[in-house]
């Protein structure tokens, strides 16, 4: 065999070797339960936190959105508020509470509660649906990475410019891929951290239940 | 003579009788994310301390003087030797790989650990700090039960799906009994008579009686407006006297109170978030349990079978044990 060759082989070899290397980062991370493909997080996918879960005070009536009583709506959106710590929100379901007669207690904390995880449900379903299209986004990106390096292996060696133009391109891929991925664990976060705040302002309010 | 010896002992029963009530309560939690146990004054239900340990620990256990906590660490591979007075790490027992439940044997001279990742179940000598013998059994072994008499070491496999019955003299597996999917922990009652098997996603806990080897009944719950996948039984802890049991639900945030003789389920009791492990005090006047992702233990009174409070621990708390 000429030399030349022998060149040719080896660096078509280091090219598949380069491909094959990358996949591993390229491969999107695989849900932990497997049963949802847009699903990236290890969390269990929680789509909607049911009152029952949360909840063991009186059944909640269906709330239709904010109709009935801007007072439990105003206090709601400020408890469902991330910004607010919860040691504020607590002082509020107090206050709230305090300015209950014993016979509208319990009504009207249901009622609060009910109003509460309504908001907090739509913000989980908004964060929950932007995680799905991140994860589709990063599924099109790494079919595009592996595309590219494929089409890579079948440029010859001479299309130096057009060579470097796609690696070029491919290593900006990369670079975003990883960034993105990187901040996969604070986004899957947010859903579990919503629920906590539920939970925690469902045991405030309960305990302010006759 | 007879009479002044019985008013002696009396003396000295009053006195010991003193000397218990004096001591402290304390509970230990194992806290999976935070890599600490917390430390909570049984009495005053305040958390204490929190003492740094190893990596993601997970089961822990009391020696039964009660001079030692032995905690799973579980990234480190090892199981950790803590000095309840002082509170130090004084060193390590060999577990095998990823250890993630413990059980002691009546006399603390063994310990048997559950190896998640190499189906194992490895017997450690205690005094020697070595490995005794290292027992094959089914896929992702986690739950680990031991009898009263520390004759048998149940071991259930989460994705077998079976509790294994090892006989502790000879390392060997006796019964192999399905369960239903993921079996997560196996309980001994107190008489030795029954062994409860909690499913994780099965859903169930099956109660299989020690003599035959044979599930006599399975246990199902059901929560109005909780949906089924939800109800993820987890830590199982039967009264001594066998009247009542209590099954921690997982992710259904609550505790469900079992007639532990009709088996029927009498009531479900909202704790923390995530509910995980479970276990009585002494005297099993009260119930501990850990709520992993509300990051607090929740206290229920066993007699009255209600929540009474819940104590802010570390992060993600796993395991408990109590000390008197």
């Amino acid at each position: 065999m000429s030399p030349a060759f022998l060149v040719i082989i080896w660096r078509s070899l280091i090219v598949v070797l380069a491909a094959l290397l990358l996949e591993p980062s390229v491969a999107p991370a695989i849900a932990a339960t497997g049963e949802e493909p847009d699903w990236p997080c290890v969390q269990r996918l929680v789509p909607e936190i049911a009152p029952a879960v949360i909840w063991a005070g009186p059944p909640v009536e269906p709330v239709d959105g904010a109709a009935g009583n801007p007072t439990i709506d105003e206090l709601a959106t400020e408890l469902a508020a991330r910004r607010v710590p919860i040691e504020e929100a607590e002082a509020q379901v107090e206050n709230f509470a305090k300015s209950l007669t014993d016979e509208q207690k319990d009504e009207q904390l249901t009622r609060l509660f009910a109003r509460t995880l309504e908001i907090i449900n739509g913000d989980r379903s908004s964060i929950i649906q932007g995680i799905k299209k991140y994860a589709r986004g990063q599924r099109t990106l790494a079919e595009t990475i592996t595309e590219k390096n494929e089409r890579l292996s079948e440029l010859p060696k001479e299309e130096v410019v057009a060579r470097d133009t796609l690696i070029a391109e491919r290593d900006w891929d990369i670079r975003i891929y990883d960034d993105r991925e990187r901040s996969l664990t604070y986004l899957c976060e947010q859903p579990v951290l919503l629920e906590q705040r539920a939970f925690a302002l469902a045991r405030t309010i309960a305990s302010h239940l006759e | 003579m007879q009479r002044g010896l019985g008013v002696l002992s009396a003396a000295t029963a009053a006195w010991l009788t003193l000397g218990a009530a004096a001591e402290a309560r304390t509970i230990y939690v194992s806290n999976e994310q935070g890599n600490t146990i917390s430390i909570v004054d049984g009495d005053s239900l305040e958390l204490v301390k929190e003492v740094e340990v190893g990596e993601r620990p997970r089961g822990i256990v009391l020696s039964p003087d009660g001079k030692f906590l032995y905690i799973c660490a579980s990234e480190n591979d090892t199981v950790q030797i803590m000095d309840t007075e002082t509170l130090e790490i004084l060193g390590e027992l060999p577990s095998g790989p990823d250890p993630e439940v413990i059980v002691i044997s009546p006399d603390g001279a063994k310990i048997y650990a559950a190896n998640e990742d190499d189906n194992l179940v490895t017997v450690i000598d205690v005094a020697s700090r070595s490995v005794d013998a290292e027992i094959p059994v089914g896929v992702e072994p986690e739950g680990m039960g031991i009898s009263p008499d520390g004759k048998v070491v149940v071991n259930t496999s989460e994705t077998t799906n079976m509790a294994h019955f090892i006989d502790v003299e000879s390392h060997e597996i006796t019964d192999n009994i399905l369960v239903d999917q993921r079996p997560r922990v196996a309980t001994f009652t107190a008489d030795g008579a029954e062994v409860w098997v909690s499913s994780e996603i099965g859903g169930t806990v099956s109660v299989i009686d020690n003599g035959t080897r044979a599930i006599k009944h399975k246990i199902g719950f059901e929560i109005p407006g909780v949906p089924a996948e939800s109800i993820q039984p987890v830590g199982v802890g039967v009264t001594s006297d066998r009247s009542k049991a209590f099954v921690a639900l997982g992710p259904a945030n609550r505790v469900a109170v079992v007639d532990a003789q009709t088996y029927e389920v009498k009531d479900y009791l909202l704790v923390g978030q995530r509910v995980w492990q479970l276990a009585f005090s002494p005297d099993e006047k009260f119930l501990y349990t850990t709520n992993g992702v509300s990051n607090d233990i929740s206290v229920i009174d066993v007699d009255a079978e209600k929540v009474t409070k819940s104590v802010a621990v570390g992060s993600f708390p796993w395991g408990v044990a109590i000390k008197d």
